[in-house]
């Protein structure tokens, strides 16, 4: 699921971008390229095809979430993107009517965007949550409203910036449940070697503001 | 005949390499097998990744594609392979699936299975006991939702016309539908309805212009979506009637075709992972007698007529991010 081609030309910088966002991969892409004319983008909507590509065609720099950019060592972050003031925002639960029960999590289904692969995702979804319940995973985050749709989950798992996304678009009642210390980062960039970046990096710093809503960042914070 | 004497294994580095491979091929021997039976095409091919990416190297993955010798091939593999899960894509895969079911001399024999990718999968999958699966329909309440978040225009009075036949799914929609504040409302036709065009002219002015729906919910089903009916009927009423309408196939929004607003259709990709999650599942309980139940597909691709979406829907322009393709 890449968008656009991937031959590079050789003098442009590289960047690669892995959102989970509400956006289509190809509509990150088309609209960060006509910003950056001069870096070439490829805007991924697998965890899979963004590990692979890393591999077999290293860029200049990956635009994700801070745990995705982790699972890359050659790349080390120059700057978080932040949301309120803050470079974390809170993973909540949403249900529908009641809150989320959070002393019987251990035997609920939950539903959450997986942007880790099954076994990563599982690992940090431990460390989220007092306890770890049965998960339902999907690729996209307008599927966690199915999951409800179809009463195939009790709640679902997502960050506070997404919830306003699933309310304007669903009717059903859904009641935000706060989880105590669950945090997720927002989007950072990182770079393979930031002296040879300084052009790339100068120009994400510099995005306008309707760019960066579409990056699900506010502001950029050192 | 003179025998050559074997080598003593006096290396301490051959004995160690020996016995990691002896580890190896304990560990592939102790992998569950999955037998894959599919036809070919790219949508079973991007399920097929779907699958085998979330599945990992988890499992041995053994795929036979469909086609003159397929029947054999497959019952000889999977007496052979005896694998954990059979995985089924499409109507013709299930149903060669049950005639092996059905030749077993004794039923408990029977490998648990995973349908997708077929036509009223429920009705298939009857008489699978350890049988369970992905719709491939998706359900009035996503596409209604989904054309509603992109609309300015209110859109609460859903209008569907189905043959009798799909009573149920309409019945099992509406309560869906009911959830998210939509009113799903269906005309029910005969089953046999070929060369009767006039049923169908009908049914959708009587939702238009008396029920006054907001949109039109087109079933992909074969008998209303026949040629003569798109070329004398939908096309026509549609265009005059003015009305927004949700379809379940990219070539129905073809600006060119100018027949539906919205499609709504099946992301094969997320379907492959999905069912591997069901796979997971099904393995996790496979000794407990219990069965997952059959799921609706939870991700779809969203493709708009962005002509017609402009006049009859009044698009929400903003929102065009979250459509996969827009045509115009």
């Amino acid at each position: 699921m890449l968008s656009g081609d991937n031959t590079f030309s050789a003098e442009k910088e590289t960047l690669y971008v892995f959102l989970p966002s509400t956006s289509r991969p190809k509509v990150i892409q088309e609209r960060l390229s006509k910003a950056c004319k001069n870096i070439e983008i490829i805007s991924f909507g697998k965890i899979e095809d963004l590990k692979a590509r890393i591999v077999s065609a290293p860029p200049t720099a990956v635009l994700s979430l801070p745990k995705v950019l982790a699972l890359f060592d050659e790349y080390s972050v120059v700057f978080s993107g932040t949301i309120n003031g803050s470079r974390e925002q809170k993973y909540v639960l949403l249900s529908v009517d009641k809150k989320a029960k959070l002393d019987g999590l251990a035997t609920a289904r939950v539903g959450v965007v997986d942007f880790l692969g099954r076994r990563e995702m599982k690992k940090f979804l431990a460390l989220q949550l007092p306890a770890l319940p049965k998960f339902k995973r999907v690729t996209k985050v307008e599927d966690l409203l199915p999951l409800l749709n179809f009463k195939m989950v009790d709640a679902i798992l997502l960050p506070d910036s997404h919830v306003s996304f699933l309310q304007g678009k669903s009717k059903l009642n859904l009641v935000a449940t706060q989880i105590k210390d669950s945090k997720l980062a927002v989007t950072a960039l990182a770079v393979r070697t930031p002296q040879k970046s300084n052009n790339l990096i100068q120009t994400i710093r510099s995005l306008n503001d309707e760019i960066k809503r579409l990056l699900e960042v506010e502001g950029w914070s050192e | 005949m003179k025998r050559k004497k074997m080598p003593i294994l006096q290396s301490g580095a051959l004995r160690l390499f020996l016995a990691f491979l002896l580890l190896m091929a304990s560990t592939v021997l102790a992998k569950d097998k999955v037998l894959i039976l599919r036809s070919a095409g790219a949508a079973f091919e991007e399920a097929l990744n779907g699958l085998t990416e979330e599945l990992g190297n988890e499992f041995v993955i053994n795929e036979i594609i469909l086609q003159k010798d397929a029947p054999l091939e497959f019952h000889l593999s999977i007496q052979k392979t005896s694998p954990a899960v059979v995985v089924l894509m499409d109507n013709a895969a299930i149903n060669i699936y049950k005639d092996y079911v059905r030749a077993l001399s004794d039923s408990s024999l029977e490998t648990p299975s995973i349908s997708l990718m077929a036509i009223y999968l429920d009705r298939v999958i009857q008489g699978l006991k350890r049988g369970t699966g992905i719709r491939y329909e998706i359900p009035a309440v996503v596409s209604a939702v989904n054309m509603r978040a992109i609309a300015r225009k209110p859109l609460k009075k859903i209008g569907v016309v189905y043959r009798k036949f799909m009573a149920n799914l309409i019945t099992e929609n509406k309560e869906l539908c009911r959830a998210e504040d939509l009113e799903l409302i269906g005309l029910e036709l005969p089953n046999e309805i070929s060369g009767k065009p006039g049923a169908l002219r009908t049914a959708l002015r009587t939702l238009v212009k008396k029920v006054d729906v907001d949109a039109i919910w087109i079933l992909n089903d074969n008998a209303l979506l026949d040629i003569k009916f798109i070329r004398e009927v939908w096309l026509p009423e549609l265009n005059e009637l003015k009305i927004p309408s949700i379809v379940g196939a990219e070539v129905l929004v073809n600006p060119q075709l100018g027949l539906g607003t919205l499609a709504v259709m099946p992301d094969h990709y997320a379907i492959g992972k999905q069912a591997a999650a069901l796979l997971f599942e099904l393995l996790s309980i496979k000794n407990t007698g219990e069965l997952p139940p059959v799921e609706h597909p939870l991700s779809v691709v969203k493709v708009l007529n962005l002509k017609q979406a402009l006049k009859r829907l009044k698009v929400d322009k903003s929102k065009l991010g979250e459509l996969d393709r827009v045509l115009d």
